[in-house]
């Protein structure tokens, strides 16, 4: 049975290649970080840089005791984490569904490599005394971790993980030490916060 | 006859002769969309979702379940009632496949 006449049917064909990415799109948007989530976290990144600058007190960060310094992204970390956990879980709420689905489960099983890596990776810098390169690495696995959900949520997502990957490498390769707080502002902050007005402002989905 | 020879000499129309009349019909297209997104999706979140009625969703919920492609699990979530839907692997086979022939198609046409 021939259910496609040409040339209309390489229209269809156009077109309903367009509606399965819209509905896709729509299907995953809300496992994606909403808008007032990407906004508040890159508030708190933005915090976190503030209040690492207060707490070196004028000498480079990279010369910090490590264990003011984690403690204080370690709050970044969770505050974020608990963020981007609320606002899905009111969000799955209004669209019927729960946070724990398997599209989450399989987007978790493939950020923890890349988060575990830039733990294990963070305690031995601590243990080397190269703080310097934190800052770096840590946009580099972020960016890795946030790379990976990318391919089970929208574009957006993907990009996000891309900016972070190279930020990362540039920011270990070309980056004087004294500039690397700003790009934890610029990224973890900056991006972020673009990514929240993007998403807010542009699909809507705040 | 005539068909099977367009089809022969004709890459678009032999691709287009292979589609699988189930998931081309847009309202189900978008269901099978949904499903291998998000793995699972009930009643409510594929009706407001795709915008359909109750019973059009559920006209082709039933169609899309007697050809396999989908299963419903029914349970109870603080005491009401929810069916969810996913996509089985007899779907998603049909669903890649179908993928698959709108490209060849739209790069065929490309191609000139």
């Amino acid at each position: 049975m021939q259910i496609l006449e040409q040339p209309n049917g390489i229209q269809e064909a156009a077109e309903n290649l367009k509606l399965i990415r819209e509905t896709m799109d729509r299907s995953t948007r809300h496992s994606s970080l909403s808008g007032v989530a990407g906004l508040l976290i890159g508030a708190w990144a933005i915090t976190g840089v503030v209040a690492t600058f207060q707490l070196a007190n004028g000498t480079p960060p990279g010369q910090m005791h490590p264990v003011r310094l984690l403690a204080v992204w370690a709050v970044v970390l969770v505050l974020s984490a608990l963020t981007d956990f609320a606002f899905n879980k009111r969000r799955a709420i209004t669209v019927g569904k729960r946070i724990v689905s398997p599209l989450g489960a399989r987007m978790l099983q493939a950020a923890w490599p890349s988060f575990f890596s830039g733990f294990v990776v963070t305690i031995l810098m601590v243990l080397s005394g190269n703080l310097d390169s934190l800052w770096g690495i840590w946009m580099l696995f972020y960016g890795i971790a946030i790379s990976s959900v990318g391919l089970f949520s929208v574009r957006p997502v993907s990009i996000l993980g891309a900016a972070f990957v190279i930020a990362g490498a540039l920011t270990l390769i070309f980056l004087p030490p004294v500039l690397n707080l700003c790009m934890m502002a610029v990224s973890f902050g900056g991006f972020h916060i673009v990514y929240g007005l993007w998403t807010g402002i542009v699909r809507g989905d705040w | 006859m005539m068909a099977t020879s367009m089809a022969l000499t004709n890459p678009i129309a032999a691709t287009i002769e292979s589609i699988d009349e189930v998931v081309h019909q847009k309202v189900r297209l978008s269901i099978m969309s949904a499903l291998v997104a998000a793995d699972d999706a009930d009643f409510r979140t594929l009706k407001t979702a795709l915008g359909v009625t109750d019973g059009n969703l559920s006209i082709h919920l039933t169609k899309l379940e007697e050809a396999g492609y989908v299963e419903a699990r029914k349970e109870f979530v603080q005491k009401k009632p929810r069916t969810t839907y996913t996509i089985t692997d007899a779907g998603r086979a049909a669903f890649v496949a179908y993928l698959t022939a709108l490209e060849q198609i739209v790069v065929a046409a490309k191609k000139g």
